[in-house]
């Protein structure tokens, strides 16, 4: 009911919704188990295509892509953080998001969070990361940035009673329900699960 | 004679003497228009044709517009340089790009910003967000926006120590206990 995965895409929204400067760039990506083609370069890369609408925020990726024979070499990691670099420097914010961390396998991790260290020291001023996963990767994030703000996400009593709510009113058996019952679930469950 | 298309392998292995291309079309803008015309009907026409010159333009359109590969399946396969040779003479393959440049068939339709969005990532995180978006319910989770640590991330320009943000929890918190309050006749739970 409150993943990280619904808090990155309401971040992604709250952000998206606030820029309209095309020099300020909202990035979103959602690492996933399931993903076959998740690499360090394939991610930095879905990071990259998010930033293109800036004005001329293309070129770095052009001219690589035509150094690299119109495509017919793959992008090698060092290609990617470097056209990053380039691109992120000709706009004036960044918002990179990167959902549920865990799902990453760690080898990809690290050095996803090396080549975001990378990235984010290069334009300090510029970029903003999120991060989002498990509180067992916290240690690898504090390793690569040991000033990152720490936020725990835990549903508060509000987010419980909205998913009430909500799941109540496409409840498949309606009749079942009766005005007493549904008062004790907005009661118990809400007090049974947060520890706020 | 013999016909070569340009069909999409073909095309690709083309792509890697550039250099040599462009020469050979601004050569071939140079011409007159009557002999591009005539270029364009010994490349594509209809065998042995013998209508006007604009007819075979139309029937040379639509032949290249049916040959053309589909942006889809472009970016991925292999890059072989040393195969270049595979299609047929060199001067015949620059030949056929110029005829397609000609016939409004334009570079666009090729489409370098597709190739290269290709060639950076596979990935489509959009298509995720779409789906996690739609199963989210509207206001869980907004506090997260009015929490201090948020806003300072968000809104600081140019401190460094901001730059990164990171939220931990365990997901899918809740659900294992909503099973846990149940109508005692009823058999379902509600989640």
């Amino acid at each position: 009911m409150l993943t990280a995965s619904n808090i990155s895409s309401l971040v992604i929204d709250h952000l998206d919704e606030q820029v309209y400067d095309p020099n300020i760039a909202v990035a979103g990506l959602y690492c996933d188990y399931n993903a076959q083609e998740q690499s360090t370069t394939n991610m930095l890369g879905a990071i990259l295509i998010q930033l293109f609408p800036g004005d001329g925020t293309r070129e770095p990726a052009q001219q690589a892509f035509r150094r690299a024979q119109l495509g017919g070499r793959a992008a090698k990691l060092s290609d990617l953080i470097k056209i990053l670099k380039a691109t992120i420097a000709l706009l004036q914010r960044v918002f990179i998001c990167i959902d549920a961390l865990d799902e990453c396998p760690p080898e990809i991790r690290l050095e996803l969070l090396e080549s975001l260290q990378g990235i984010v020291s290069a334009s300090p001023k510029t970029t903003r990361v999120f991060l989002t996963g498990r509180p067992h990767v916290r240690d690898e994030v504090t390793q690569y940035f040991p000033e990152a703000m720490m936020t725990l996400i835990t549903p508060t009593p509000r987010d419980i009673e909205l998913y009430l709510e909500m799941r109540l009113g496409r409840d498949p058996t309606p009749a079942a329900m009766d005005e007493g019952f549904r008062a004790k679930i907005m009661e118990v469950i809400p007090k049974k699960i947060s520890p706020m | 004679m013999t016909f070569i298309w340009p069909d999409y392998a073909n095309l690709r292995k083309l792509q890697y003497p550039v250099a040599t291309c462009v020469l050979r079309l601004l050569h071939y803008f140079k011409q007159t228009t009557a002999r591009r015309t005539k270029t364009l009907i010994t490349q594509f026409g209809p065998p042995n044709h013998r209508g006007t010159a604009s007819t075979a333009k139309r029937s040379i359109r639509k032949r290249i517009m049916e040959r053309m590969p589909s942006t889809e399946s472009f970016g991925s396969g292999n890059f072989g340089s040393g195969n270049v040779q595979s299609f047929g003479s060199g001067n015949v393959g620059c030949g056929n790009i110029t005829s397609i440049l000609n016939s409004n068939v334009t570079v666009n339709e090729i489409d370098e910003d597709n190739q290269i969005k290709k060639w950076l990532s596979p990935l489509m995180p959009q298509a995720r967000h779409k789906s996690v978006q739609s199963e989210g319910v509207a206001g869980v989770g907004g506090w997260l926006l009015e929490k201090n640590e948020f806003r300072k991330w968000s809104s600081s320009q140019g401190e460094p120590k901001r730059a990164i943000l990171f939220c931990y929890g365990d997901p899918g918190v809740g659900k294992t206990h909503m099973k846990s309050v149940r109508k005692p006749s009823q058999t379902t739970g509600y989640c």
